[in-house]
């Protein structure tokens, strides 16, 4: 049994230690009035699913956030579009954030879907590559030119000396 | 000041942290009260609580009083219908429900002068009738010329599903038998 790895109060730590990651990731698909349902929905969800989680074949936050994404797909009755390709509007300029975070937050908005989700996952989620490449379907490979794309457009569109590092 | 663009991303995705996080969310488990399964469950109970006592009081109150009668034909043992009597008195059967039948039989009119018990005891046989099924259910024995029996059937759990009846038929040809449902009930 793929569950018998992890006992029931380790995946209940487990669970409670990515509620955090859970709900940034939740604002980056539904927005902040809709995040708290979204990770409520997908924490019950991923108790019932609980003995189905394999500690072998990834660890538990990739494997929370694939089921997250499947119930924000279920409240958008399948049509919504690929994950990320679409940001809720404003949801990487929060009021909080320095003057110049939020120009930056901007342009990245205004990046290509992939590179933007690749920007977004990395930076604003601090989610490593190879959780990234799980969640977007491709190799590792990818996601760092992706970044590194991504990075080049951002220095170009804020000209000045960052433009010199493209 | 950062001085890549390197360091901007880290420092912008770093505040968009802590805003997201400074933010008040609920706690890591929704008020029992807000939570689906509860709302269901409550719901769930009500309509049990409501529809639950209708339900056996309409289907396994016992029937009782004469349901109707059947007499005898000519070679022809007689078949009593209890749906085809009161309709809207019998409810569905369900497979594995026990019943008890009440009845009593009797020979009828000038044959009972010639009708011997000794040599041909009345019998009657409860039967189950369906759109696709039929079974005998039980043969009661041991009736002589007129007497009432008591017996208990139950409708096979393999019984085909669909409306059916139950039939009390003499199979002495010049008899009558009465009977009733005594009691009912998944047993």
């Amino acid at each position: 049994m793929a569950g018998e790895n992890l006992t029931h109060a380790e995946f209940d730590r487990g669970l409670a230690a990515c509620r955090p990651a859970m709900y940034r990731f939740a604002c980056t698909l539904v927005g902040l009035d809709d995040a708290d349902d979204v990770v409520q929905e997908a924490s019950e969800r991923a108790w019932k699913k609980w003995a189905q989680f394999d500690p072998g074949r990834g660890s538990l936050r990739p494997w929370l956030f694939a089921i997250l994404a499947d119930r924000v797909r279920r409240r958008r009755r399948r049509r919504t579009p690929p994950i990320l390709t679409t940001l809720p509007p404003g949801i990487l300029t929060l009021p909080d954030m320095d003057p110049t975070a939020i120009d930056l937050s901007r342009t990245v908005e205004q990046l290509p879907p992939r590179q933007r989700s690749a920007i977004v996952l990395f930076y604003y989620l601090d989610l490593p590559i190879a959780e990234i490449a799980s969640i977007m379907d491709c190799a590792e490979g990818t996601v760092k030119s992706s970044l590194h794309d991504a990075r080049a457009a951002l220095a170009r569109s804020l000209g000045g000396a960052y433009a010199d590092q493209c | 000041m950062p001085t890549s663009v390197e360091d901007l991303l880290r420092d912008a995705g770093a505040q968009w942290r802590a805003s997201i996080d400074a933010m008040p969310q609920r706690s890591a488990a929704a008020p029992w009260w807000r939570r689906r399964w509860v709302i269901f469950a409550a719901t769930a109970a009500c309509l049990a609580a409501l529809i639950v006592p209708i339900y056996r009081s309409a289907e396994l109150a016992p029937i009782r009083g004469q349901l109707g009668s059947g007499a005898g034909a000519d070679c022809a043992a007689p078949q009593l219908s209890i749906a085809g009597v009161a309709p809207h008195a019998v409810p569905t059967l369900h497979p594995g429900e026990e019943i008890t039948v009440k009845g009593y039989a009797y020979v009828s009119g000038c044959h009972e002068y010639q009708h011997d018990p000794a040599s041909t005891p009345i019998t009657v046989t409860i039967a189950l009738k369906g759109r696709d099924d039929q079974r005998d259910l039980k043969t009661v024995r041991s009736i002589g010329s007129a007497g009432r029996f008591t017996t208990k059937v139950r409708v096979p759990q393999d019984f085909a599903p669909g409306p059916a009846t139950l039939h009390a038929g003499p199979h002495w040809p010049h008899s009558t038998v009465q009977v009733t449902i005594a009691e009912r009930g998944a047993s």
